[in-house]
């Protein structure tokens, strides 16, 4: 069978077995399927320390639906959850806890920063003896959302970078 | 009880109360020598039954305190706000964690971030900080080179 007569043009979808001149070899990469799978099933960590959870709680419920993309199945311990996603300020009595919840999820895993506080310490910046400035001091983070806090759609947004970077191997 | 009814009662029980106007709630002044005594009448005097301290607040006004004790009475449903000026250098005032129990944890509190002393408090430790933390942060003059951004 003649490779070239499938090439319709259309980027190859991952997974696809292609027919080669030797026979029916499956002729893929694997670490593809493996990111693909990945990005579609993110589970993230039950986790909100301020006003951004209740934005949280809402792209999770059915006006936005984040199960749409995959991350309807939140998980209440960090051992079975593949992203955490920081929903608000993070102080520095919450960063030992935050750090221990990282170490705690199986690899690989992923964190967005969401909203201000968690991006910078926002609004708290200046003249506060209690926030940590930015949560990528404690944990490293992958996607940042800006706002304060980020509507649904923002977050929305930011999930699905964030499964973008997972399909090219970003992180 | 009606606003005019609870000051008239105040104004039996109190040596010439000091009456603020234009606030929400009636608000009296009390000198700080003289509250533990007045919190307990303030309790235990019939009509008045303030047998609820809902909220406990210390302003920093950079040349006094202010401790703010908000009242109610769940049988009459009437509020009082009561207001003691305290010294900046020495602030230090009588406990009501006898009268109401629920000052215990209010009045370690402004301890913990304004540094009010509370005579008699039965557990005047830190609540919210570290036991090693050095000053009071909710102070306006508090200084944290380690932690703070200055603006």
């Amino acid at each position: 069978m003649d490779v070239n007569s499938q090439d319709t043009g259309n980027k190859p979808f991952p997974g696809d077995v292609h027919p080669t001149a030797g026979g029916g070899i499956l002729v893929t990469r694997l670490d593809e399927v493996i990111n693909w799978a990945r990005s579609n099933s993110l589970w993230p960590l039950v986790f909100g320390t301020s006003c951004c959870a209740i934005e949280m709680m809402s792209t999770a419920a059915p006006k936005y639906d984040w199960s749409r993309f995959g991350f309807e199945v939140a998980r209440a311990t960090p051992r079975q959850a593949d992203v955490i996603i920081i929903a608000g300020t993070i102080v520095n009595k919450m960063a030992p806890v935050l750090r221990r919840l990282y170490d705690q999820m199986p690899d690989p895993k992923y964190v967005v920063a969401m909203g201000a506080c968690a991006t910078s310490g926002g609004p708290f910046f200046y003249n506060t003896y209690s926030v940590v400035k930015g949560a990528d001091h404690v944990i490293p983070v992958d996607v940042y959302v800006a706002g304060c806090p980020p509507r649904p759609e923002a977050l929305l947004h930011a999930l699905i970078a964030l499964q973008e970077k997972i399909r090219r191997g970003i992180p | 009880m009606s606003k005019e009814e609870l000051k008239a009662r105040l104004e039996e029980l109190l040596t010439s109360p000091v009456f603020e106007e234009g606030a929400e709630w009636t608000t009296v002044a009390v000198d700080p020598a003289g509250w533990g005594g007045v919190a307990r009448q303030l309790r235990s005097t019939d009509g008045l039954d303030f047998d609820y301290l809902f909220c406990v607040t210390a302003v920093d006004w950079k040349t006094h305190f202010t401790m703010v004790y908000h009242l109610t009475s769940t049988l009459h449903r009437h509020v009082l706000v009561v207001k003691i000026k305290l010294d900046r250098e020495r602030p230090e005032v009588a406990t009501v964690s006898d009268v109401w129990k629920t000052a215990e944890f209010h009045e370690r509190e402004a301890y913990d971030l304004f540094g009010v002393v509370f005579t008699g408090h039965p557990d005047l430790r830190r609540l919210f900080m570290t036991d090693e933390w050095k000053g009071w942060p909710l102070r306006k003059d508090y200084e944290d080179p380690v932690n703070m951004i200055k603006l």
